[in-house]
């Protein structure tokens, strides 16, 4: 049945996400290096410098607006499918929550990954001509760890900020009165929390793993840079493993449709 | 005949303190309409939430068909509740498409024929369709599937008289008749044609469980009317 749920999911979310990645690909093909060119003879007539950073300008809000709208499109996809009247469908269909939760958390991986590339190849697009692209990618020193580690750590990010939100929402059905500002309380006091045991963890390595920390400071050196990432990779993953739980616990022993 | 439903020793409790249910013990066998009858608060929707796996029980324990709620039991059951749950977006033939997908006893014909009987566009996008049409879609898609139990959430209430007729006309002609219905309503002189038996809800508890026949028989009186008495105020 995951398979089910995940096209249907698939199917709901795919033309307005999309619209979404695709406006942002046409803002960065419209400001590609080659298309810049065309700016810089406008240059030569005090207009070229002007509506160049009006684009970079809209580049960038159109980059921050994709990212917004993607994470609160699939937050108020999972709301409203799960905790609105539409749950009175979704907790009837023969699947168990599990299945629920990881069809919508797999849908929204993948857009996530896919706006990630949408946004990478923008950016690259409108920095740089290909040849610099090449150049930069020969320069850097990366070794097959390093872009495995990096892989798992961005899908590890792309999890939690999707998992923070799902947790909130399910947090917030605990309110009688106002469910959707209590998520958002939730939300907001779930990043409070996350920042105290980030600066606590922070303090504890200083005193415990001073070595390690000061060898984190030699980027060059391989092994440090896959201890560091691993460090980060197995907290990140611990925390969405725990606002996983959390969630299904409460789907599946404290929901209370309307 | 066989027992579809079980409740034993079933309570809820709500957060806050409201006792919904109350140490209920229910049987519900196959090859009936069942009318579960009570006035608003008696705890009606809850003990069907609770069927449905919408609502974990404080104590005690509901079986369907054997199974406690989950994708099993869902198998069995076709629920309509009292909400509008369909995605406003979607059109008619999406949600058949979904049904048919989920639901293995789901009849897609079925579904089409009464859609067409009732001149209903199935590329029409749910949110374009009035509240009432929006209704009797629902209804339709709950009675296209060969389920074993439908439970049926106040099916009649605000809709016109004349589609509460074609309402009561499609549960008696599409329900599989090794099925039960539990139709859960206050509106009881409207369905109380087509009860095989009847169970009166008073604050959570069962205050009667009986065959409609021998309440007529017994009281000399309409079900609907020895309601009113039974709760009267």
């Amino acid at each position: 049945m995951l398979g089910k749920l995940f096209k249907h999911e698939w199917q709901d979310s795919w033309l307005i996400m999309t619209i979404l990645n695709g406006s942002v690909l046409l803002l960065s093909i419209i400001g590609s290096r080659s298309v810049q060119r065309y700016f810089e003879i406008l240059d030569d007539m005090d207009m070229g410098g002007f509506i160049y950073s009006i684009y970079i300008l809209l580049y960038v809000f159109g980059v921050i607006a994709l990212t917004l709208a993607a994470t609160f499109y699939f937050y108020v996809r999972f709301y409203k499918n799960m905790y609105t009247d539409q749950g009175y469908l979704m907790h009837t269909l023969p699947v168990n929550h599990n299945e629920l939760i990881i069809s919508k958390l797999l849908v929204a991986l993948i857009w996530r990954v896919i706006s990630f590339l949408v946004i990478f190849v923008g950016v690259f697009k409108v920095s740089f001509e290909i040849d610099d692209i090449l150049e930069i990618i020969d320069n850097i020193d990366l070794v097959v760890s390093d872009v495995v580690l990096m892989i798992i750590l961005l899908l590890g990010s792309a999890l939690y900020s999707i998992l923070v939100g799902y947790v909130s929402i399910s947090i917030g059905q605990f309110s009688s009165k106002n469910k959707v500002l209590a998520s958002i309380g939730a939300y907001f006091g779930i990043k409070v929390v996350a920042r105290i045991l980030r600066s606590f963890l922070t303090f504890i390595n200083l005193f415990t793993f001073k070595e390690m920390i000061e060898k984190f400071n030699d980027f060059d050196d391989p092994s440090t840079r896959a201890s560091f990432m691993l460090i980060l990779i197995v907290i990140i993953y611990i925390a969405c493993a725990l606002y996983y739980f959390i969630t299904q616990w409460i789907m599946k022993n404290r929901l209370n449709l309307e | 005949m066989s027992v579809l439903v079980e409740c034993r020793n079933l309570s809820k409790v709500y957060p806050g303190g409201k006792t919904a249910v109350s140490d209920l013990n229910l049987t519900i066998e196959s090859g009936r309409i069942i009318g579960l009858l009570g006035p608003n608060g008696s705890g009606k929707t809850t003990i069907i939430k609770m069927m449905n796996g919408l609502l974990r029980p404080t104590s005690g324990q509901v079986l369907i068909n054997g199974n406690e709620p989950g994708p099993e039991s869902k198998k069995d059951i076709s629920y309509l509740p009292e909400r509008t749950y369909l995605e406003a977006q979607k059109t008619v033939a999406d949600i058949i498409n979904m049904f048919s997908d989920f639901y293995a006893d789901f009849r897609p014909e079925r579904a089409r024929q009464m859609l067409a009987a009732l001149n209903i566009d199935d590329k029409a996008r749910l949110k374009t369709l009035s509240k009432g049409t929006k209704e009797k879609v629902q209804l339709i898609l709950v009675m296209s599937r060969d389920a074993r139990l439908y439970v049926l959430d106040e099916p009649i209430a605000g809709v016109d008289p004349a589609t509460r007729d074609y309402i009561i006309r499609t549960i008696i002609n599409n329900y599989n008749k090794e099925a039960s219905v539990l139709i859960c309503t206050h509106l009881i002189s409207d369905i109380e044609e087509i009860l095989d038996d009847v169970i009166f809800l008073k604050d959570g508890h069962i205050v009667l469980q009986s065959t409609a026949a021998a309440i007529r028989e017994e009281h000399g009186e309409t079900v609907d009317k020895y309601f009113r008495e039974v709760f009267a105020c």
